[in-house]
């Protein structure tokens, strides 16, 4: 006997989801959601922001997503900042389902931007949505400006896309061009911000950017 | 291996729908999936089968119907497909396209004994 289903397979995921913005709503907290390949640079990045978001009077807090181990949240410690660890354990990716548990374990009203540091990977973070109100890449300059068209979703389901370490341009064969045009063809709609975080280069675009979509969910 | 948490997803949607039709045994499983979605068949039915084993799913296949990506032009409203994830409307060369179809995750149908 054949029976018609009919079911969203990611509709479990994206009820909860819903569920997070419902949670978040309340205190307009701005959920970005930071995926990129292992290495290309989400920790340092994080870093950089925390220090100037922080000096601007911007109150934020973090999700840490791991498969393993407290590395990356014991390195933002320094900042005085809210972190929760979650360790996925052998999932590739946060879900919905984990991002609700660590927001309890967080104060919405006492922050104003939470960033979910996504484990690093290129393909599975974008299938699940965790509530957020944007997913941010950042694509560091040594993985290759071709990337867009292998991981066309992550491209196309982002509304900004960092490209990272543009100090080490000169010692790479990345072309930043190709990279932007591969880029936007998947996802004409893309902000693309170059910057280093070694240098500081291009930083205030980014963080601009943010302070932007935080005024933005403020006022609506 | 997202495929892992797609396959515990599609478990529990078919042994549900099994269950509501008073099934001792799923057959077989059809999954609609759109290109974007990016799934590798034969590494979801690697995983589907070692997770269904010891449950009326157990030995069942997933067949797999891949959905290509259609576009649909914001300002002209032409659709049309979308070729190499190039999101450029044919007609007026417009970037302003929206995805219609290519995002599908779903269970089709399923086939029961």
């Amino acid at each position: 006997m054949k029976v018609t289903v009919l079911n969203n397979i990611l509709e479990a995921n994206d009820i909860i989801a819903d569920e997070i913005r419902g949670i978040l709503a309340p205190n307009r907290v701005l959920a970005i959601n930071m995926m990129s390949s292992p290495g290309a640079g989400k920790t340092t990045l994080l870093e950089r922001t925390i220090e100037r978001l922080k000096a601007d009077g911007v109150r934020v807090g973090v999700i840490e997503g791991d498969i393993a181990t407290t590395r990356d949240s014991d390195r933002l410690r320094k900042f005085d900042v809210p972190i929760v660890q979650i360790n996925t354990g052998s999932a590739c990716h946060l879900d919905a389902n984990m991002t609700k548990s660590a927001l309890t374990n967080l104060d919405c009203s006492s922050i104003d931007v939470l960033f979910v540091e996504n484990v690093g990977n290129l393909v599975c973070p974008a299938e699940f949505k965790i509530g957020e109100d944007h997913k941010v890449m950042l694509l560091s300059v040594t993985e290759g400006d071709e990337k867009p068209l292998k991981y066309p979703l992550m491209f196309r389901e982002s509304s900004a896309m960092l490209i990272n370490k543009i100090d080490l341009l000169p010692y790479t064969n990345f072309k930043m061009d190709e990279a932007k045009e591969n880029a936007l063809r998947i996802n004409p709609r893309l902000m693309i911000l170059p910057l280093s975080c070694t240098t500081g280069q291009g930083l205030d675009a980014w963080l601009n950017w943010v302070k932007a979509e935080l005024a933005a969910k403020r006022k609506n | 291996m997202h495929e892992m948490s797609i396959a515990q997803s599609i478990l529990r949607i078919v042994l549900a729908e099994a269950q509501r039709n008073g099934a001792r045994k799923i057959k077989t499983v059809r999954i609609r999936a759109g290109e974007l979605r990016g799934i590798v068949p034969s590494q979801l039915s690697f995983f589907f089968q070692f997770i269904t084993k010891d449950t009326f799913a157990e030995g069942a296949t997933l067949d797999f119907e891949i959905v290509p990506i259609k576009g649909k032009c914001k300002p002209c409203d032409n659709v049309f497909p979308v070729l190499n994830f190039e999101f450029i409307c044919p007609n007026c060369a417009s970037k302003d396209v929206d995805v219609v179809e290519g995002m599908e995750l779903a269970v089709k149908e399923i086939e029961i004994e």
